[in-house]
């Protein structure tokens, strides 16, 4: 076995080891550490940085330092050369500049012999994606670990989609929750108005059975009281001429004012019930609003 | 024209059964009227008294026309009835057809002219 091969079999030891451990993460966080412990076993680097774009949008960057934590950061900003990339996507390589650096990885430049700058565009589906990678003299990466570096790539990013789309799922899960109990509370809402209203509605009908009911007092007390002394004055027209003026003037005339004036009662007793009605009802009314 | 009736008048107002009194006497309607305004003391004499018919207010205190109606019912009483008042409501007309004995129900003021009609109505009964 010559030593290409055998560094070819270690390299893909060691990403089997890394794929398996991938399949397993739950989270980010996790998904960032995993991939940093298994890194330095596939190729070598300075940095690597994974940017993925999701419909136009940043939707996340991955940055691997050698020996440091892993920064993920969600819709991060672009750094120049990665906009050129998504706008061109033809692979860099260049010398490195201070300014290709995020401002976290810029100490570290010093310490780099002569750092070059790699970078390549790829799409998956929906979602664009944009890695580089800066080696120098003593980190040498070589375009024989293109293809291990390709697979690893697609390895995070197939993995941060799925993580990205679980939490997704999650959120609209609770948001669905959320929309169902506010459903419910609204329906409760709904049943007490329309109780309200029931309630409501019964009062008022009693309320009119009331009015009615005084109406109805007042149209018999009209009926009859009223009437009663008026037909009696009518009455006495009716037999006048039967009697002799003397006796019209003795017998028929007092008995005619005190119909009248029983007449004039009723007609004042009439009025006053009609006002006490009336105010009544007024009151009520004025009760409810 | 014979005078055959015996006429009874139920009313709580003096005056009211002095004018239909005069309207009897003139139109030759009855024989004898005897007159009540306490409806309690025209049931009680009712057995004595024998009348051909009634004429019956409606608006009475203690008594009033229907609880008479009901009484005489109670007593199976069957004297004719003409229920005269001063109420021009429809309810207490309809309420009247409920009385098999009610012959008629007039609206007061009684004249010459209605008494006359009810004398014809009766007088192939008399």
């Amino acid at each position: 076995m010559n030593l290409s091969s055998a560094k070819y079999r270690i390299t893909y030891e060691a990403f089997s080891k890394l794929s398996g451990s991938l399949s397993k993460v739950e989270s980010l966080e996790e998904l960032g550490t995993v991939a940093n412990r298994h890194l330095k076993y596939l190729f070598n680097f300075r940095m690597l940085r994974i940017v993925m774009l999701f419909k136009n949008e940043t939707a996340v960057s991955f940055t691997f330092l050698k020996s440091k934590e892993p920064k993920i950061v969600d819709g991060d900003e672009l750094l120049d050369y990665e906009k050129e990339l998504f706008l061109v996507k033809i692979p860099l390589l260049r010398a490195l500049n201070t300014t290709d650096l995020p401002g976290y990885a810029l100490p570290l430049y010093e310490n780099w012999n002569t750092p070059k700058l790699w970078g390549w565009h790829t799409t998956s589906g929906e979602r664009e994606i944009c890695f580089s990678l800066i080696s120098d003299d003593t980190e040498s990466f070589n375009h024989s670990d293109m293809e291990i570096l390709n697979l690893l790539v697609d390895n995070i990013t197939s993995r941060y989609f799925q993580i990205y789309l679980g939490q997704q799922l999650t959120t609209k899960n609770l948001r669905l929750k959320d929309a169902i109990t506010q459903i419910e509370l609204k329906n409760t809402e709904i049943e007490q108005i329309n109780n309200n209203q029931q309630d409501i509605i019964s009062q008022r009908t009693e309320e009119l059975r009331y009015k009615n009911k005084k109406l109805l007092e007042l149209s018999k007390l009209n009926a009859h009281n009223l009437r009663e002394p008026l037909t009696r004055i009518l009455g006495f027209l009716e037999i006048a001429d039967l009697y002799s003026d003397a006796d019209l003037r003795r017998i028929i005339f007092p008995k005619l004012k005190e119909a009248a004036l029983e007449l004039d009662l009723v007609c004042k007793q009439v009025v006053n019930q009609s006002e006490q009605t009336a105010s009544n009802a007024n009151l009520t009314e004025n009760g409810y609003d | 024209m014979t005078k055959l009736l015996k006429i009874m008048l139920v009313d709580d107002q003096k005056m009211a059964n002095f004018i239909n009194k005069k309207l009897i006497e003139v139109t030759d309607f009855a024989e004898s009227i005897i007159d009540y305004t306490l409806p309690g003391a025209a049931l009680s004499e009712l057995e004595k008294e024998k009348p051909d018919l009634i004429f019956l207010d409606l608006n009475m205190p203690e008594i009033n026309g229907w609880s008479f109606l009901d009484a005489l019912k109670e007593k199976d009483n069957q004297t004719r009835v003409v229920i005269v008042t001063s109420s021009t409501s429809d309810l207490d007309k309809e309420k009247a057809q409920n009385y098999n004995q009610v012959i008629d129900f007039l609206i007061k003021p009684l004249n010459k002219n209605t008494i006359l009609d009810l004398k014809n109505k009766l007088r192939p009964a008399c």
